[in-house]
């Protein structure tokens, strides 16, 4: 068996594992409140309570409900909410894929910007053009998202709008690109920071390679030099990291898409915690917690293909 | 200093000799070698930390950032102590008023005006500045201690313990951080200590990674197997080599740990997960600033200066510890 | 005979936190075409900065040529833009470096560095250019070329990167080869099997080739000329027949002494140079090697010792050689 499939099948398998645990653990505190889940929020009528009791194996014991929870789990099925007897699944298929749309947005334009201040930076290292990128990357990782985008929110949206008599960017919604680009950016500008640091970093620490050099004495142009030879090389540690940023991102998105008020899974899940609506909150983290682990194993199996190094060793650094 | 030892340098470069003139023969009088020069170090020799701490010094940025958050230290532990009004007194009548008002009827002023209940915003950042300090620094030390304290076991101990601990933290690092958060926060009653806890539960994971690879490094590096076979005892190997290694990662990841945690706190009063009312926290100040942002923006914009100013500060401040602690920057 | 290269009082000063490091103290040095100049030395003695210098590779600042030129195949180096560099490098002049595992990046193909330069320099089709790549592996002996060229550097052994580094530097018929310490990272028969390859291109394509070694055995066989330095400067060059036979300088003298020799007993000592050479941060104002030295006097401490013509393309640079000098010339301890 190549080292790069034992590689791959070994992050299958500890991802598998921890999405187990995290479903786990999201089953135990929800035993751990007080009385039964579905005796909170509004009475629902007694027939359908009844069904939903059998449904779930309330009537039975904890790990058999356990065993329940996971194989409802597997299945596609989150739990129903309490207050309005909608299934999770249907509020997530609802509003994931708007989630999932700004959160692509934001990371794709975090992931290109975040690259190129990094590599503008390393590159000219030292002189203004490093001073001013590093300057932003500063104030992204220093600035919420959610105040960002209050700030983009209010100057672009509200007083350009004021001041043109145009509707440049939207304020609220999600229709159209006009109402789609300053939330993107507000989510994204954390993580494009935290990518160009990175990649300086990253940059700096590959330009001062020995085979830089023999690139250098072969003639090759500063151009070549950094596309060619560098910005591979240099990508590797930016995207061990994407994992976790991608979390940042998606998870990030729940506050941004309240700020401009985004029907996204950020909504429903705010409503759903000043609502105490618990098996809601324990479905929808459940499902973007799995989805996130998902994320990055994605990331990690990209990781496994582009770093020819696993091939070999069948780890990674 | 710099330039004193130019000078020197200047006057001592090489002497040619007029070969115009014949060289007296007592010039060729034969002295040997000469073994007091022979090693004489011209370079100024520093320590390490010494080296540090001199740039650290010299860098203004890390001045700044320390003056800026020593004073929001000290008035979180004093301001609020001296202001005339609580966290949580309402002036009903007196309600989003703008920075420097004052209530004709009480007399009343207000520095940074009051909020949607008519609280003094001043009075509640300083305390908002107590929590969100208590909690962010609490949980960096026991992200640290706990951190050190896995990761040194792990890393020390290696073999079968070091992978199944590893694993589980894989695992446990695997479950995306404010997933794991949110899901405590709600089942847990809202309080500070509930805060500290749920924060606290997985935020370890990075410093234990951190720690287990710097011992795992420090294991394996020549200069240890060096001091080893010259007899040096353990604990002077933990003492001199592994204590300063360890010490600056865990500085570093402190500092660069408490803006997360103070961003974390923010982030989770947004979803309503935060301190439960009338407490106050930098988090609570903007979702509630946040609310009456478009009519009353002044009041977002004092709890987003203190909460950018802060994490600016520290990340600041953590960036430059980094570069002074890093043996490759030091020339 | 053809000058390939040709430097003249070149200085290099290194600009640091506590002052100027003067790594290249006036150096002058002649290549001819298909000769093999070796530099010798101990490490921090400026024969691999000199080497760079020559192609500019050392970063600028901190390092600076106070003085000096360069004159590389009617180019003039010290005064060439980097872009004229660029076209310079790996045309004129190429180099190979010390570590192989370094050398190469880990992420491309090894045809594929090879084909880079030959597609840029040359103008050739990229299909001429692959074929051109395993050439050039073949030439450098690596077996099974075709497969090999579609590999990545960290399925080489060390050996066989730095013949594809040798490969990579050939690839357009540079008139200089500067191989700095190109065996120091290998096992001691991959060595003998890397300066076999480097003779025997040498004696194929009339390349020139910059030897830098701190390993006297290896000038030996395979330099015409060998340029000693020490602190910065040359302090004897000549034929390797001068400097192994006819040795002016005590700083050569006491290196040819140092190497252990298939006479040497077993019980018997190696002989090293005692003390360290001086920092270059505060360079003596005399002699460099004068502390060192045993037959050390007086003017050795007080004036820098000037270049002495020993024989036919034979200088040394040592008191001992003025025509002053009262004792017998060239009678070193």
């Amino acid at each position: 068996m190549s080292n790069q499939i034992k590689y791959i099948l070994k992050r299958v398998v500890i991802s598998l594992i921890t999405i187990l645990v995290l479903v786990v653990v999201t089953f135990l505190l929800m035993q751990l409140l007080p009385g039964d889940p579905f005796i909170s929020g509004k009475a629902l009528p007694p027939a359908v309570e009844e069904a939903v009791k059998a449904k779930y194996g309330l009537d039975k014991s904890v790990p058999e409900q356990l065993i329940m929870y996971l194989t409802n789990f597997v299945q596609g099925d989150f739990g129903i909410s309490i207050p309005d007897g909608r299934a999770v699944s249907d509020v997530i298929g609802e509003a994931f894929p708007v989630s999932f749309d700004l959160g692509i947005r934001a990371l794709i334009f975090a992931f290109i910007m975040g690259i190129l201040l990094g590599v503008v930076a390393a590159v000219k290292r030292g002189t203004a053009w490093d001073s001013t990128a590093m300057f932003f990357a500063l104030i992204g990782v220093s600035v919420p998202s959610f105040i960002m985008g209050s700030i983009l929110q209010y100057f672009l949206g509200l007083k350009l709008m004021q001041a043109t008599g145009m509707q440049i960017f939207a304020i609220i919604g999600w229709n159209g690109l006009n109402s789609k680009i300053l939330p993107a950016f507000a989510l994204a500008f954390g993580s494009m920071a935290t990518i160009s640091r990175l990649m300086r970093t990253s940059m700096l620490d590959v330009l001062s390679q020995d085979y830089i050099k023999t690139a250098k004495s072969k003639g090759l142009n500063q151009r070549e030099i950094v596309w060619r030879h560098s910005v591979k090389n240099a990508i590797m540690p930016v995207v061990t990291v994407m994992g976790p940023l991608v979390a940042a991102v998606l998870t990030g998105a729940f506050v941004v898409e309240n700020i401009f008020s985004i029907p996204g899974m950020g909504k429903y899940f705010v409503q759903a915690i000043q609502t105490r609506n618990y098996t809601m909150i324990a479905g929808t983290t459940a499902f973007y917690g799995a989805f996130l682990i998902f994320a990055n194993l994605v990331v990690d199996i990209i990781y496994g293909f582009i770093d020819p190094r696993i091939k070999l060793t069948g780890r990674r650094d | 200093m710099k330039t004193k030892q130019k000078t020197v340098i200047e006057k001592i470069s090489d002497v040619s000799y007029d070969m115009s003139v014949p060289v007296p023969t007592e010039m060729f009088s034969v002295i040997g070698t000469d073994a007091g020069s022979m090693e004489a170090i011209a370079r100024p020799s520093i320590s390490f930390t010494k080296d540090a701490f001199n740039r650290l010094k010299k860098s203004k940025v890390a001045i700044v950032c320390t003056i800026v958050l020593l004073i929001i230290i000290l008035g979180a532990i004093f301001i609020p102590m001296f202001t005339p009004y609580s966290y949580s007194e309402q002036n009903t009548g007196f309600s989003n008023k703008p920075m420097f008002s004052t209530d004709p009827i009480t007399g009343n002023f207000y520095l940074f005006g009051t909020d949607e209940l008519g609280r003094d915003i001043f009075t509640r950042v300083w305390y908002g500045a107590r929590t969100s300090m208590t909690v962010a620094v609490s949980v960096a030390l026991i992200d640290c201690f706990v951190g050190v304290v896995y990761g040194g076991i792990s890393g020390y101990f290696g073999g079968r313990t070091d992978t199944v601990m590893m694993r589980i933290l894989e695992i446990i690092s695997g479950i995306p951080y404010l997933i794991i958060v949110i899901l405590l926060m709600t089942v847990m009653n809202p309080g500070l200590t509930t805060i500290i806890v749920a924060y606290s539960l997985t935020g370890w994971t990075g410093m234990a990674r951190l720690v287990r690879g710097q011992v795992i490094g420090l294991k394996e590096q020549e200069f240890v197997i060096a001091a080893q076979t010259m007899g040096a005892s353990s604990s002077r190997i933990i003492k001199r080599h592994l204590v300063p290694n360890i010490l600056s990662v865990i500085i570093v990841n402190i500092t660069l740990d408490i803006p997360s945690v103070i961003f974390t706190e923010a982030f989770l009063s947004l979803l309503g997960l935060g301190m439960p009312a009338p407490m106050s926290s930098w988090g609570v100040m903007a979702n509630d600033g946040i609310k009456m942002f478009q009519m009353y923006p002044t009041q977002l914009a004092v709890a987003a200066t203190f909460i950018c100013v802060t994490m600016l500060s520290f990340n600041l401040l953590g960036d430059q510890l980094r570069d002074a602690f890093d043996p490759k920057l030091r020339r | 005979m053809e000058k390939v290269l040709e430097i003249k009082d070149l200085r290099v000063s290194f600009d640091t936190y506590a002052g100027e490091v003067q790594a290249v103290r006036g150096v002058d040095l002649t290549v001819n075409k298909g000769e093999v100049v070796a530099i010798v030395g101990e490490s921090g003695c400026g024969k691999s900065v000199t080497a760079q210098t020559v192609m500019k590779l050392n970063p600028m600042p901190p390092a600076r040529i106070k003085t000096g030129s360069i004159d590389l195949c009617g180019r003039d180096i010290v005064a060439a833009s980097e872009k004229e560099m660029q076209d310079i490098r790996g045309e004129l002049v190429s180099m190979i470096f010390q570590d192989p595992m370094t050398c190469m990046n880990p992420t491309m193909r090894v045809g594929r560095q090879l084909t880079e330069t030959l597609i840029k320099k040359k103008k050739i089709e990229k299909k001429d250019a692959e074929a051109e790549a395993v050439r050039l592996l073949k030439l450098v002996q690596i077996p099974n070329a075709e497969e090999r060229a579609k590999q990545y550097p960290h399925e080489y052994s060390g050996g066989m990167r730095q013949r594809a580094m040798i490969a990579m530097a050939l690839a357009c018929g540079p008139h200089l080869l500067i191989a700095d310490e190109p065996t120091t990272a290998l096992d001691v028969t991959v060595q003998a099997q890397i300066m076999e390859l480097l003779v025997k291109i040498k004696e194929e394509t009339q390349t020139a080739i910059i030897l830098i070694t701190h390993d006297l055995g290896v000038v030996a066989n395979l330099a015409d000329r060998v340029a000693v330095m020490y602190a910065g400067k040359i302090v004897e060059k000549g034929s390797a027949r001068d400097i192994f036979y006819n040795t002016q300088h005590p700083y050569t003298k006491a290196l040819l002494k140092s190497l252990p020799t298939v006479d040497t007993k077993k019980d018997e000592k190696l002989v090293s140079i005692p003390g360290t050479p001086p920092d270059l941060f505060a360079p003596p104002k005399g002699c460099g090697f004068a502390s060192r030295c045993e037959s050390c006097m007086k003017i050795c401490k007080e004036y820098q010792p000037p270049t002495f013509e020993v024989g036919e393309s034979h200088e040394a640079s040592c008191w001992r050689l003025h025509p002053d000098f009262p004792g017998e010339k060239g009678d070193v301890k």
